[in-house]
C-alpha cells in the first residue's frame, strides 16, 4: 500500500469500535474517525473523505434507506457492512443495493481484514451466501417453512436427487456441517435490522 | 484477588472484533486478560480451570447462553459480569437470579466497563434481584431455564446428542425437555417450535 487508505467507522457499540480500531491500525490502516450513528457519519465523511466505510447494519438510525442515502451522496467511498448475522438474504439484499462488501461480525478478523483490503481497492467481498442461485434461495426458503425434501422436490417439480443436490450445495456455500444446521440458518435468515 | 498482583480476566464473547476491543478495553485499564472465549461451553471451561478473579461474558453465545454459563459457575465464587447487546429488564432480572455479579450493555464505556471489573473483582454484587423485582412487569417465560437452553441449541441445528453432550444430560432428558416445549407452546414439529420460541422472545434473536 503505497498511500495509507483512511476508514471511517459507524458502529454505536463503543467495545466494537475499539476492536475495530486496534485491528486496522495492526495492518496499517488510518482509522479516521469512529462514529456511533448514520446522522454522524454522513458528516463525518465530507469532513474527512474516508476511502472505506464500515458500516454496523443495526445502527439507532439506520437500516436501508439510511444507508442508501449515504452511497448516494458519497459514491465515492467503498462501503462495507458489518452485521451480527449474514444470511443470503441480507448478503444478497446488500450487494444489490451497490453495497462493496459484507461480513459477519462472528467471521474471525482475517475474513474481516481481507474484506476491508478488498473493498479498499475498490473489488467486491461478499461471502458465498451473496451469490446464491435462484433456485438455491428457492430451496432455502421451502426448508426455512419447515417442508422435506420430497415436499420440496413436488413444490418444485424437480427430483428428490436434484433437490439433494441443491441442499448439499447449499451447505457447502453457506458452512452448514448439517442439514439440520442449513435449516436452522434457514429459519433466522430474514432481512431484518440487525 | 490476591493484594499486589494484577486482576486475572476471563473473556467471552462470539464476535472476534468485540472480544478484541473488550480485551483492549481491559489491558489498558491494567487487568490481565488470561483466558477469551468464543461459545458458552469453552467459557465454563476457561473459567474452571483457569480460575480467574472475574469473567466477563456475552450473554448470547452460542451452545450454552451467558446466563447458563453464570448459574454453573455459581458454586466457584468467581464473578461473572454479562455484557449484552439487549438492556432489557427480562434479561437482567434472569442474570441476577442466575448470581451474575454484574451486567452491563455493549452501550457501555470503556471506563464504565473497566470500573465494572474493578468493583465485581473486589465482591462487590452491582446486579440484586429484588432491586429489579419490585418495578419490573413481570415477563415470565412459559419455559423453564433448561427447556429454554435446550430450544437455543435446537435453533442452533445441534442434534439431539449434541444437545445431550453440551448440556450434560441424558438424550432422553433432552428429548424430554424438548417434548415438554413444545406441549407448552402448542406445537408439533421442531421447525415450528423454533419458529414459536422465536416470536415470544424466548431467546435473543
Amino acid at each position: 500500500m503505497n498511500t495509507m487508505k483512511k476508514v471511517l467507522i459507524v458502529d454505536d457499540h463503543p467495545l466494537v469500535r475499539a476492536g475495530l480500531r486496534a485491528l486496522l491500525a495492526e495492518v496499517g490502516f488510518a482509522v479516521a474517525g469512529e462514529v456511533g450513528t448514520a446522522a454522524e457519519a454522513e458528516r463525518l465523511a465530507v469532513e474527512l473523505s474516508p476511502d472505506v466505510v464500515i458500516w454496523d447494519w443495526a445502527l439507532p438510525d439506520g437500516g436501508e434507506k439510511a444507508l442508501s442515502r449515504f452511497m448516494k451522496r458519497n459514491p465515492g467511498i467503498g462501503v462495507l457492512v458489518v452485521s451480527a448475522f449474514l444470511g443470503p438474504e441480507l448478503a444478497c439484499a446488500l450487494r444489490e443495493m451497490g453495497v462493496r462488501g459484507a461480513v459477519a461480525k462472528t467471521a474471525p478478523p482475517e475474513e474481516l481484514l481481507r474484506a476491508v483490503r478488498a473493498v479498499a481497492r475498490g473489488e467486491e467481498a461478499f461471502p458465498e451466501a451473496a451469490y446464491l442461485s435462484t433456485r438455491e434461495r428457492e430451496v432455502l426458503a421451502l426448508l426455512k417453512r419447515g417442508l422435506g425434501n420430497a415436499e420440496i422436490a413436488e413444490k418444485l417439480g424437480i427430483s428428490v436427487k436434484t433437490v439433494e443436490g441443491h441442499i448439499e450445495r447449499l451447505k457447502r456455500k453457506l458452512g452448514c456441517p448439517t442439514t439440520a444446521a442449513l435449516r436452522a440458518l434457514a429459519m433466522k435468515d430474514v432481512r431484518r435490522n440487525g | 484477588m490476591k493484594g499486589g498482583e494484577r486482576t486475572r480476566v476471563v473473556v467471552a464473547d462470539d464476535h472476534p472484533v468485540a472480544l478484541r476491543g473488550l480485551e483492549g478495553i481491559l489491558r489498558d485499564a491494567g487487568f490481565a486478560v488470561v483466558g477469551r472465549a468464543r461459545t458458552g461451553r469453552e467459557a465454563l471451561r476457561l473459567i474452571r480451570e483457569l480460575g480467574p478473579d472475574v469473567a466477563v461474558v456475552d450473554v448470547a453465545l452460542p451452545e450454552l447462553s451467558g446466563i447458563e454459563v453464570a448459574r454453573r459457575t455459581r458454586e466457584l465464587g468467581v464473578p461473572v459480569i454479562l455484557i449484552s447487546m439487549y438492556g432489557e429488564e427480562a434479561l437482567m432480572r434472569e442474570a441476577a437470579a442466575a448470581g451474575a455479579a454484574a451486567y452491563v450493555t455493549k452501550m457501555s464505556s470503556p471506563r464504565e466497563i473497566a470500573e465494572t471489573v474493578k468493583a465485581a473483582a473486589h465482591g462487590e454484587i452491582l446486579l440484586r434481584e429484588e432491586a429489579h423485582l419490585s418495578r419490573v412487569t413481570c415477563h415470565v417465560s412459559p419455559l423453564t431455564p433448561r427447556e429454554r437452553e435446550v430450544v437455543k441449541l435446537l435453533a442452533e441445528g445441534k442434534k439431539i446428542g449434541e444437545i445431550a453432550e453440551i448440556l450434560c444430560r441424558s438424550p432422553a432428558t433432552v428429548r424430554a425437555h424438548k417434548a415438554a416445549a413444545m406441549r407448552k407452546l402448542g406445537v408439533h414439529s421442531t421447525a415450528e417450535l423454533i419458529r414459536r420460541a422465536r416470536e415470544l422472545g424466548i431467546f435473543p434473536p
